[in-house]
């Protein structure tokens, strides 16, 4: 386990504290300007340009039933990139914080409401922090596409 | 022969158809209870012997008249016996006797007529005196009248009247006197509130003179501090722009600061004194931004506030308008209200002036009331002194006033009997005259006769019995001129 293993960027959504795991961050920004890609899944907001290059912009909130916001000039992007950059609307960002336990509790089954597959509980200081898994959120490409026929 | 006197019994009959005539014609009238009533005979006898007087007076120059001519006809009746006598004895002119007689002139008829007319006139005289002797009646009447009005009489004289109505008008003039009285404390307290208007709506005009312009510099202030305020707002909204670039370079700081400590994580240890440096600058940004959201707070608020002052501001500025106006009013109304106070001052005066000759005219009332008090006095020494007796004579005035009435009813009775009589001697002098003219007829046809018997006795034929025919007739008109 490296020494980032453990370390998590934080934000809140809807109430709700989340988290991205460190590794998985790039860079904190403000929104991009978005153009909308029509028959996608509900959660692609569409795409961004971010340092010359075009990178997808998904909604976290619509991925976890959560209320959505609009990508106004207090929104801010999470990009991360696994394994090419892609952008994530997120509410407030949080804080980087150190997992006590590093191992994850998986809630895609026997979650409350708020969870989705990929979410799992890991123990800070701060209490338990639910981490979003972003291999789930991106899924597959095509199933982007599928979901939004 | 006996002398014939027929103007006698013409005399009396007249005298009586005139008294008799209206007294029976009244009987009639009157009806039959009238004839039962017990004092009816006495009432005849006394109606009779008024009627026979009268009838004495009024035809006095009627019968003067009928005595002449009666005197003549029994003169003429005279010789006709005469004559008759002497033709019995054969010894005379028939003839010459009738040339001897006088035949009564037709004069006669006039002369009673002048003789009626004038009783006419005389009655219309009396009728006169009797209109004049009315209006002294209904005078004396009026003057008895209110001799029982002024005191002696019945009712509610003004005499007896006189002590209540002074006593009346005494507490009359004492109320309008104690009124007066009234009205003049009130009219000068009236006065005095008057003048203190005036006063006050003089200084109050004054007051609002000075006030006006007052506001007018409070509101060239209020103006000046609107502008202030205005500009004061303009900052504030510029130090809102300011704040959002704070607040943007805040949020940077803190993305940058966030973006810093992902870095220093990433870097692992080695990126620790870098993860100091960005946990600063979180800090520094959280406290920026802290201090930001005080400031836009502050900001907000003294936005706000000067806001709400401006606002304020314009308000005052309205209110002091208003006021200014409300002022200008005022100071209208002041001028008026001075104007009315003088004028109700003015008007106080003149009824102040008013109350006290109201009240020098109850006082002069009140000697009148003095006056009429005495006078009151003179009239009831006067009453008892002089119209005492005054009042008893017009009572017996009264007295004889009504006597003069019975008299005037007997005198109307009398008149109307008198007509009668009048209207009788006419119709009985109207048949004198036919008679009269008839006789004198025969008389004509007889002196004609005794031409034709003087022709016929110078013939010499038939002379006896000419004569005694002549004789008859002779005889026969004297006992028809006896008979009338």
């Amino acid at each position: 386990m490296s020494a980032t293993t453990g370390l998590f960027v934080t934000f809140r959504l809807d109430g709700a504290e989340y988290a991205f795991a460190l590794t998985d961050v790039v860079e904190l920004t403000r929104v991009l300007p978005i153009t909308p890609v029509p028959r996608t899944a509900d959660r692609v907001l569409g795409v961004a340009t971010w340092r010359g290059k075009t990178i997808a912009v998904l909604d976290v909130a619509a991925y976890l039933k959560r209320r959505t916001r609009t990508p106004d000039a207090k929104g801010r992007l999470l990009v991360l990139g696994r394994p090419d950059p892609f952008a994530v609307l997120i509410g407030e960002p949080g804080r980087v914080l150190r997992a006590e336990d590093a191992t994850p509790v998986d809630l895609a089954e026997g979650g409350g409401p708020g969870d989705a597959a990929g979410v799992s509980l890991v123990r800070t200081a701060a209490g338990l922090v639910r981490v979003v898994d972003p291999a789930c959120l991106l899924g597959d490409p095509h199933t982007l596409l599928a979901e939004g026929r | 022969m006996k002398p014939v006197q027929p103007w006698s019994r013409s005399r009396a009959v007249a005298v009586l158809a005139s008294g008799a005539l209206p007294l029976a014609a009244c009987a009639l009238v009157l009806g039959p209870s009238a004839w039962r009533s017990p004092s009816f005979p006495l009432a005849l006898g006394a109606g009779l012997l008024t009627a026979i007087v009268a009838g004495g007076i009024v035809t006095r120059p009627l019968v003067r008249r009928l005595s002449a001519w009666d005197a003549r006809l029994r003169e003429a009746t005279a010789r006709l016996e005469e004559a008759e006598r002497r033709a019995a004895d054969g010894r005379v002119d028939p003839v010459a006797m009738l040339d001897g007689i006088d035949v009564p002139p037709a004069a006669t008829d006039e002369s009673m007529e002048e003789a009626l007319s004038e009783l006419a006139a005389a009655l219309q005289d009396e009728e006169r005196v009797r209109e004049r002797r009315r209006t002294r009646e209904t005078d004396v009447r009026a003057a008895v009248r209110a001799s029982k009005d002024l005191g002696g009489g019945e009712g509610d004289p003004v005499l007896t009247r006189l002590p209540a109505l002074l006593a009346d008008v005494d507490s009359g003039v004492r109320a309008i006197r104690e009124a007066c009285d009234g009205v003049l404390q009130q009219t000068i307290a009236s006065g005095e509130v008057s003048q203190m208007v005036w006063n006050n709506a003089q200084a109050g005009k004054e007051t609002s003179a000075r006030a006006t312009g007052q506001t007018a510099e409070l509101e060239a202030r209020i103006e000046s501090f609107s502008k202030l305020v205005r500009r004061l707002e303009g900052r504030s909204r510029e130090i809102g722009q300011v704040l959002l670039v704070l607040n943007d370079i805040t949020e940077q700081t803190n993305l940058l600061a966030l973006n810093a400590a992902i870095i220093a994580a990433q870097a692992g240890e080695r990126g620790q004194g870098f993860g100091v440096v960005a946990d600063e600058m979180r800090n520094l940004s959280e406290r920026a931004s802290s201090s930001t959201k005080e400031t836009e707070i502050l900001a907000r608020t003294l936005q706000d506030d000067v806001t709400k002052a401006s606002q304020n501001m314009s308000e005052a500025s309205e209110a002091v308008k208003r006021l200014r106006q409300a002022l200008a009013e005022s100071q209208e109304n002041g001028a008026l209200l001075a104007d009315l106070g003088r004028k109700n001052v003015d008007a106080t005066r003149s009824a102040l002036g008013s109350a006290e000759r109201q009240a020098a005219d109850a006082r002069d009332l009140a000697g009148k009331l003095r006056e009429l008090r005495d006078v009151k006095e003179r009239l009831e020494v006067l009453d008892r002194e002089r119209l005492g007796p005054m009042r008893a004579t017009l009572a017996d005035s009264g007295t004889l006033l009504e006597e003069l009435w019975q008299l005037g009813a007997l005198r109307d009775n009398l008149k109307s009997r008198l007509e009668g009589g009048i209207q009788a001697i006419r119709d009985h002098r109207g048949r004198e005259s036919r008679d009269r003219e008839a006789l004198r007829q025969r008389l004509l046809d007889l002196r004609e006769s005794g031409r034709v018997w003087r022709s016929a006795l110078e013939d010499g034929r038939h002379r006896d019995d000419l004569v005694r025919d002549l004789a008859r007739e002779i005889h026969t008109l004297a006992i028809s001129a006896k008979d009338r």
